[in-house]
């Protein structure tokens, strides 16, 4: 494929047709969450550039993780079999359930080596302005594991984002959950290492004076 | 030829909500007393180390300085003035402030609502005292209507305009207001309202906050009016109001587990 002296990528609106592969490509990346149009470009460009055995893996991973990639019956977190890896650990600890929004926050919390509990996914917040309510999360899955015969969980760590809906989903969920008789707890809030005390809002510095600890 | 700074202002606003955009960045909805809704772009908001994002929450009244773009302004600059951070802590009044900022959002358009701006700052302070949460949240609803046009008819007949007692009124969701009981066979869709509803309403709509806050609502009084309340925002918003079904989910449930709702 000749490319190199067509012009620039970047720049032109659409300089090689509304519906020609490059274009398709630049929007297929464009719809993905966090890639702006340059990024698209830049993403479509590296693609044209490399060789078509990596444009072939790219494609083929593609399709892989949408036909192989199912929700584990008991955390919902993203697998290839059910139960997940992490679910069927004895190593860890089952009297613990930490409840995250995202698969990633998963990834987030299992990296930093200081939880060995259990998770559940919500995939997703209470957030009415975005037309998602409480059905619309696993929040029945959540609660027919900690209502079953066989739950072992003693506490549940409500980990959703220190955000406005990340907050009403917590207090929610916590309402529910107290009614089980279970400990609910809620990640401590407080200034992120390397931020500036100067900077910080006065919801995160307030919460990070209440909850000081003593060194 | 060196270019042009950009043309930077400031301003109060209340974040009425925030979708992802590109790269880091979010396009953050705020309502400003000068100019009303407007979108605006807040860059680098979901890197951890960011400046801006704990700013920028939903329900955050602040100070921003932004810059002038060709399509939406970049927040440059975010400093909270309030959080309300009782609202925060509390399910009832979270839910009742995310009520208030889609009613306001559904209600609005960009570049309007700049007078919606003080009645919004007044009933997120009040809603974070946790009182009269009642006359604090229908009263705001009945000042949405009123200002964006809306204002529904409580003491007269919408039909032929003749005042009508609580005790033999009709409620009209479509038509806004009451019928009386000659005009009902011409309004299609009409319904009993009880006299007490109807009465708390038209307390709502013409008392001042601090005479309104003193009326005694019971749970079941207040299940009613929110039933009617929010129908009528529905109604007249020609869309789904996501936030008052999950207000009356919590109601529901507060009842079942406490015996009490809002009061």
């Amino acid at each position: 494929m000749t490319f190199g002296n067509q012009g620039p990528i970047l720049g032109n609106t659409n300089p090689y047709g509304g519906s020609s592969p490059i274009n398709r490509l630049v929007s297929a990346f464009h719809m993905l969450p966090g890639i702006g149009p340059r990024s698209a470009q830049r993403l479509a460009y590296h693609v044209l550039r490399s060789p078509a055995s990596e444009a072939q893996e790219l494609a083929n991973a593609l399709l892989d993780v949408k036909e192989n990639i199912i929700l584990c019956g008991s955390c919902q977190n993203l697998t290839i079999k059910s139960p997940c890896n992490l679910c069927d650990d004895n190593g860890r600890a089952q009297d613990l359930l930490c409840v995250v929004e995202e698969p990633l926050d998963v990834v987030a919390i299992e990296r930093t080596g200081d939880f060995k509990g259990n998770y559940h996914v919500l995939h997703g917040v209470i957030a009415p302005r975005s037309g998602v309510g409480p059905e619309d999360l696993k929040i029945d899955e959540l609660m027919k594991r900690l209502r079953s015969s066989d739950n072992t969980f003693k506490e549940v760590i409500l980990a959703t984002n220190p955000s406005t809906e990340g907050e009403a989903t917590a207090l929610y969920l916590a309402q529910l959950i107290h009614s089980l008789d279970l400990k609910v707890t809620r990640l401590a809030r407080g200034l992120p290492t390397g931020s500036d005390v100067e900077y910080a809002d006065i919801d995160t510095l307030g919460r990070a004076l209440e909850f000081r600890h003593e060194i | 030829m060196s270019p042009r700074a950009p043309r930077v202002y400031s301003t109060r606003a209340i974040v009425l909500g925030q979708r992802e955009f590109v790269e880091a960045a979010k396009v953050i909805t705020i309502l400003t007393p000068d100019v009303g809704k407007q979108d605006s772009v807040a860059k680098g908001v979901l890197k951890p180390k960011s400046r801006l994002a704990g700013h920028l929450e939903p329900g955050t009244y602040c100070d921003l300085e932004l810059a002038v773009a060709k399509n939406l302004d970049i927040i440059r600059e975010a400093q909270t003035i309030s959080r309300f951070r009782a609202s925060q802590q509390n399910l009832m009044q979270l839910t009742t402030l995310i009520y208030v900022l889609e009613l306001v959002d559904k209600y609005t358009v960009d570049g309007t609502g700049s007078d919606l701006f003080e009645p919004l700052l007044v009933t997120l302070e009040r809603l974070d005292r946790g009182i009269n949460l009642s006359a604090v949240v229908h009263g705001f609803e009945l000042t949405i209507l009123e200002i964006t046009g809306f204002r529904p008819s409580l003491d007269q007949c919408i039909h032929c305009l003749s005042s009508v007692d609580s005790v033999k009124a009709n409620w009209s969701q479509d038509g806004g207001g009451i019928v009386c009981e000659r005009c009902v066979s011409v309004i299609p869709d009409t319904s009993l309202i009880e006299p007490r509803v109807l009465k708390v309403l038209r307390a709502y709509q013409s008392w001042p906050y601090e005479e309104s806050a003193r009326i005694a609502i019971d749970s079941n009084l207040e299940a009613q009016l929110s039933r009617v309340m929010h129908g009528l925002m529905k109604a007249f918003a020609e869309r789904d109001i996501k936030s008052a079904d999950l207000l009356e989910e919590i109601s529901w449930r507060n009842e079942l587990s406490n015996g009490r709702g809002m009061s």
